[in-house]
C-alpha cells in the first residue's frame, strides 16, 4: 500500500468526516482439502482488506476495498462518505476510542507457521490420511482439511489510535468413518486449533478414528430424564451461547435475560467464567479488539456470581459501564477467549456417579441466548447407566435450558481442551429430557 | 479489461508451460452494498469492493489452486507458479489421478437483464425504502418485539478462461432483501419470514414492494401468536412451494451432489432406482434466467444445462463438476461454483424444484380429509442420509377438506426420501422465487421452489 493507515484516516477527515477509523489486514497461508479419502485441493491464499468508517454528525458510514491503488482509496473515502451522508444519525454514537497503551502477548507468533512451505503442509495431510488408514481398516478419512495462516492487522483512527499485529494460526479438522461390513456406518469429527506448529497429528487422527468407531451399531435410545454429559465441543457450544447473553450489545437491545442479573448468583458456585483477551497463545488473543482497544481479562462469572459483562467503547458509553477490549466492530462486541475454570473430576469419575445419563460430543439444533432454549439432536452420544458408558446411541432429541443448566452443572473434568475460542473442561449437568427420534 | 485478459492469457500459458495438464484461471470483480436494520435503527450498512484473481492447474491428476488479490504480472507468476508446485507435490499422495469430463470449448458473454442498474441508485434511497418498510412492521402491533429487515446488491464480473480455449464473460447482477419478524405476547415468541431476490436489478423492489411485504409478514408473525402447538406424528400433510423449497433443497438436493454421492449419501448406488412416489420430478437448471442462482456457465466454464435428478421417482443423475463427472462417467451438467475467486469450484445447487403436477392446489386440500398444511419454512438442518429437521412458519389443521384452525411452534422431520415415496398429490402451480445463501464450506446464491404437494410427514410441536 503506498498511503498510510494514518494518511487514509487524516484525507478522509480533510474531506469531511468528523471522525474515521481504518482498518488494515493481510493473510496469506495454505489449505489442504481432502474429500473421499485423497487429497483433493492444495490452496496458497493471499489477500488483503481495507475497511474505512468515517463518522459524520452522529452518520456512520463503512466502505470496502481490496483494490489497493490509489484510485481505489480515493475511491474507498468517496463511498465511506456517501454511506454516512445517506444514513439516518444514530442517535447512540457519542466517540471513537482514545489511545491506550496496548499489553504485550505470547505465542501468537510462530515463524515456522510462516516458513511452513507447501510440501510439508501435504506432508501433515498423508500422515493423518496414513494414521487413519492404519488405525483399524474399518475406518477410512472421508474428508477433512488443514489451514494454515499468518496474518497481520494495523488499525489507525482520527484520535491518534495506532495498532500492529501480526500473527498465525494453523487448524485441522477431520471427518472419519466406520463402517462394519454391511451394517450402518458411524462417523466422527475432530478437530485441533493452534497458534503455533505443535499440533500433535498422530493423537488427533487416532483420536478420531477411534471416535468413530465407537460409534458403530448404534441403538436407539428410550426417552428418559437424567444427566447429560457435554463433550468438549457440546460445552463448547454452551458456554459460548451463555456469554453471548452477555455481550454488551444484546445487553442494551433487550435480546438478553442476564441484564438486570449483575450480582446475582445465576450458575453453581464451581463455575468460574474468564474472557481472557491476552490468553497466551489464545485463539482469539491479540493486542486490541476490533475498534483499536486494549485486550484484557475480564471476569463474567466468578463462583457463580454474574459479574461483569463485555463492552466496546460504543456499548460502554450506552450502558455507563466500562469498556473491556471486546469490540467486534465499532458497534458490535464479542467474546475474546473463553476461559472455564477446571473442575475436580476425572472423566471416569464424572461417568461413576451417572445412575442415568447421556455422553453427547456433537450436538446439532439451538441454543438460543435470548430464552435459553437447548433442543436439537444428539449426533454422537453414548448411553450412560450405573456409572458406565454401555452403548452408542442412534440420533435422539434433546432439550433442555441454558440458564436452568448453568445452576444444574454437577461436575466438570479437571482436563480442559481448547475448542475453538473457549478453553473448556467436559461438563456434566443433571435433569435433561432426552427423546428418542 | 484487454489488459487483464492479455494477463489470464498468459497465466494460462505459463502454467502449461511449466507442465500442468490443464489451466484455468478465474479473475472476478464485485461491487456490492449491504444494509442491516434492526428495529428502527440501520445497525449496519456498507460498500464494498472484491477483486481477485484464482489459477487452479492440473499436474499429474492433482490440483493446486492460488489466489490473490492484485492485477500485477509479478504476482501472477508467483500465483502460477504456487499452483503448479502444490499440483506437482501432492500428486504422490492420490490414489487416483483427477480427470476432466470432455466439455465444449466456448467462447461466450453473458449478462444478466437489469432495467435498473443497483449500482445507480442512491444508498439514500435504499436506506430510506428499508427504513420505512422496518417501521411499517413494527407499528403493524404493539406485539412486534422484534423486526429485522437485511438488503443486499451486487454486480459481479467475472473471466473465466482455461487451456483448452474457453473464454468467457460474465456480468450478475443480483438483489435480494429479507424480512424477519418476531412477535411475543407472554411466554408466546413466534417468527415470521420471508426474502425476495433475483439475478435482477432494483426493479425488484417495485415488482415486490417491501413495505406491503414487512406488513404481510407482521401480520403472520402476529396471526400465530394464538395458534395452538400441534400433537406430534407421522401426520398426512399439504405442504407449501416455499416449504417444498426447502424439503427438495436441503433435505433432498444436497444428497445429490455428486461429490457427496461418491463420500457416501442415501442417493449412492441409487441410479435407475425408485427414491420417490412416481409423481414426482426434481430438477436442478442453471436457469431460469432473472432466478437468483442463474448460473449459465459455472466456474470451470461449463454451459449450465437441466439435470433431471428424478424423473417419475427414479434417480437418473447427479449433478457434477468435471471431475466427478469423468469418475462417475457422466455427463458434466455445469455444477461447479465457487463463492468468489478466492475459491476453486465444488458442486453446487444452482435452482432447484419439483416439477408441476395434474391437481390444483386447492383441490388437493379440498381432497384431505384429516391432516395438517404446512407454510414456509425458517431454518433447521439436515443430513447427507436424508434425515432432516426444520422448523414451520404456518400451520392450519386440515378437516374434511377444510383449514380449521392455526398451529404454531411446527417443526417437521423425518427422511427425505421417505417423504417423496410417500407423495400422492403433485400440483400445478410450480412456483420458483425463493432464493437463498447455501453454505457448504462456501456460499452460493441459489433459488428453488415447486408446486404444493401432499405427502406423510412427521410433525412435531414446539412450545
Amino acid at each position: 500500500m503506498e498511503i498510510s493507515l494514518e494518511e487514509i484516516v487524516n484525507k478522509a477527515v480533510r474531506l469531511g468526516a468528523d471522525e474515521a477509523h481504518a482498518t488494515y489486514i493481510e493473510s496469506r497461508g495454505y489449505s489442504v482439502a481432502i474429500n473421499i479419502g485423497e487429497i483433493s485441493n492444495v490452496i496458497w491464499r493471499h489477500s488483503r482488506g481495507l475497511e474505512l468508517i468515517v463518522i459524520r454528525d452522529k452518520k456512520i458510514g463503512v466502505a470496502t476495498t481490496n483494490d489497493l491503488s490509489t484510485s481505489s482509496i480515493d475511491d474507498l473515502i468517496k463511498r465511506a462518505l456517501n454511506m454516512a451522508n445517506s444514513s439516518p444519525k444514530n442517535p447512540w454514537w457519542s466517540r471513537l476510542p482514545e489511545p491506550k497503551p496496548y499489553p504485550e502477548v505470547s505465542g501468537t507468533y510462530d515463524k515456522r507457521i510462516e516458513e511452513l512451505r507447501p510440501e510439508e503442509i501435504i506432508e501433515i495431510a498423508g500422515t493423518a490420511m496414513k494414521e487413519i488408514s492404519s488405525y483399524d481398516k474399518r475406518v477410512s478419512l472421508r474428508s477433512g482439511v488443514i489451514n494454515s495462516s499468518i496474518s497481520k492487522r494495523i488499525i489507525a483512527n482520527s484520535n491518534g489510535v495506532y495498532g500492529e499485529d501480526k500473527g498465525t494460526s494453523i487448524s485441522m479438522a477431520f471427518v472419519v468413518l466406520a463402517k462394519e461390513k454391511e451394517k450402518v456406518g458411524s462417523f466422527a469429527i475432530g478437530h485441533r486449533e493452534s497458534r503455533n506448529l505443535d499440533i500433535d497429528i498422530q493423537e488427533l487422527s487416532r483420536e478420531v478414528a477411534e471416535k468413530a468407531l465407537t460409534s458403530l451399531n448404534a441403538r436407539p435410545v428410550k426417552s428418559f430424564k437424567g444427566s447429560l454429559i457435554m463433550g468438549y465441543d457440546v460445552a463448547m457450544q454452551f458456554f459460548a451461547t451463555v456469554v453471548a447473553a452477555m455481550c454488551g450489545d444484546n445487553i442494551w437491545k433487550g435480546r438478553s435475560p442476564l441484564a438486570n442479573k449483575k450480582g446475582e448468583v445465576i450458575a453453581v458456585e464451581n463455575l468460574t467464567i474468564i474472557d481472557d483477551g491476552i490468553m497466551p497463545a489464545g485463539y482469539s488473543s491479540s493486542k486490541f479488539d476490533a475498534e483499536g482497544s486494549p485486550r484484557r481479562r475480564t471476569v463474567l462469572i466468578e463462583r457463580g456470581e454474574l459479574k461483569n459483562f463485555l463492552h466496546n467503547t460504543y456499548t460502554a458509553n450506552i450502558l455507563n459501564e466500562e469498556a473491556t477490549g471486546n469490540a467486534s466492530s465499532l458497534l458490535s462486541v464479542g467474546p475474546s477467549n473463553i476461559d472455564i475454570k477446571p473442575g475436580d473430576y476425572t472423566f471416569e469419575e464424572l461417568i461413576e456417579d451417572v445412575k442415568e445419563g447421556i455422553l453427547v460430543e456433537r450436538f446439532s439444533g439451538h441454543m438460543r441466548f435470548e430464552d435459553g432454549l437447548l433442543s436439537g439432536v444428539a449426533k454422537q452420544a453414548f448411553k450412560i447407566e450405573n456409572g458406565k458408558i454401555t452403548y452408542p446411541v442412534k440420533e435422539c432429541m434433546i432439550f433442555g435450558n441454558v440458564y436452568q443448566m448453568l445452576k444444574q452443572i454437577s461436575g466438570m473434568t479437571k482436563e480442559r481442551r481448547n475448542c475453538y475460542f473457549v478453553v473448556t473442561p467436559i461438563v456434566r449437568v443433571g435433569n435433561i429430557t432426552v427423546v428418542s427420534k | 479489461m484487454s489488459s487483464i485478459k492479455d494477463m489470464l492469457e498468459r497465466a494460462v500459458e505459463l502454467a502449461v508451460k511449466k507442465g500442468a495438464s490443464f489451466a484455468e484461471v478465474r479473475y472476478e470483480n464485485v461491487y456490492s452494498t449491504s444494509i442491516t436494520i434492526r428495529n428502527g435503527a440501520v445497525e449496519a450498512s456498507a460498500s464494498s469492493v472484491v477483486k481477485g484473481l484464482g489459477v487452479r492447474t492440473l499436474v499429474n491428476g492433482s490440483w493446486g489452486y492460488a489466489t490473490i488479490e492484485r492485477i500485477d504480472w509479478p504476482l501472477i507468476e508467483k500465483a502460477v507458479e504456487n499452483a503448479y508446485k502444490m499440483a506437482r507435490a501432492s500428486a504422490n499422495l492420490r490414489r487416483r489421478r483427477a480427470s476432466l469430463a470432455e466439455v465444449e470449448i466456448v467462447k461466450d458473454k453473458v449478462s444478466s437483464k437489469v432495467k435498473i442498474d443497483p449500482s445507480g441508485v442512491p444508498i439514500e434511497e435504499k436506506i430510506d425504502l428499508f427504513l420505512r418498510a422496518d417501521k411499517e412492521a413494527r407499528k403493524y402491533d404493539e406485539r412486534i418485539k422484534d423486526s429485522n429487515v437485511v438488503y443486499a446488491d451486487s454486480v459481479v464480473q467475472k473471466f473465466y478462461m482455461n487451456s483448452e480455449g474457453t473464454d468467457i464473460s460474465m456480468k450478475i447482477h443480483r438483489v435480494r432483501y429479507g424480512i424477519r419478524i418476531t412477535a411475543r405476547e407472554g411466554n408466546v415468541i413466534s417468527p415470521a419470514y420471508e426474502a425476495v431476490g433475483g439475478t435482477k436489478g432494483y426493479e425488484i423492489v417495485h415488482e415486490k414492494d417491501p413495505i406491503e411485504l414487512a406488513i404481510k409478514v407482521s401480520k403472520r408473525a402476529v396471526d400465530l401468536l394464538h395458534a395452538e402447538v400441534p400433537k406430534g406424528g407421522l401426520t398426512t400433510a399439504v405442504l407449501d412451494n416455499n416449504i417444498l423449497a426447502l424439503i427438495v433443497h436441503e433435505a433432498f438436493g444436497h444428497t445429490a451432489e455428486a461429490d457427496l454421492v461418491l463420500s457416501g449419501t442415501i442417493l449412492t448406488n441409487k441410479v435407475g432406482k425408485k427414491v420417490a412416489s412416481d409423481l414426482v420430478t426434481i430438477i436442478d437448471s442453471p436457469g431460469p434466467e432473472g432466478a437468483y442462482g442463474w448460473t449459465p456457465y459455472d466456474d470451470e466454464g461449463v454451459k449450465g444445462r437441466d439435470v433431471t435428478i428424478v424423473k417419475n421417482g427414479v434417480l437418473l443423475e447427479y449433478m457434477q463438476s468435471r471431475e466427478t463427472a469423468a469418475l462417475m462417467n457422466a455427463k458434466p451438467t455445469g455444477n461447479a461454483r465457487a463463492q468468489n475467486y478466492a475459491y476453486p469450484p465444488l458442486v453446487r445447487m444452482r435452482n432447484t424444484y419439483m416439477a408441476p403436477g395434474d391437481w390444483e392446489p386447492n383441490e388437493i386440500i379440498e381432497d384431505t380429509k384429516e391432516g395438517i398444511y404446512l407454510k414456509g419454512g425458517i431454518g433447521g438442518q439436515a443430513d447427507a442420509n436424508g434425515e432432516f429437521m426444520f422448523s414451520v412458519q404456518e400451520a392450519w389443521y386440515i378437516r374434511n377438506g377444510s383449514l380449521e384452525k392455526p398451529f404454531r411452534g411446527v417443526t417437521i422431520s423425518g427422511n427425505a426420501i421417505e417423504v417423496l415415496k410417500s407423495v400422492d398429490a403433485v400440483g400445478k402451480d410450480l412456483k420458483l422465487g425463493f432464493p437463498g445463501i447455501c453454505g457448504k464450506f462456501q456460499s452460493v446464491p441459489v433459488d428453488g421452489g415447486g408446486p404444493h404437494i401432499r405427502c406423510k410427514i412427521i410433525v412435531g410441536g414446539r412450545r
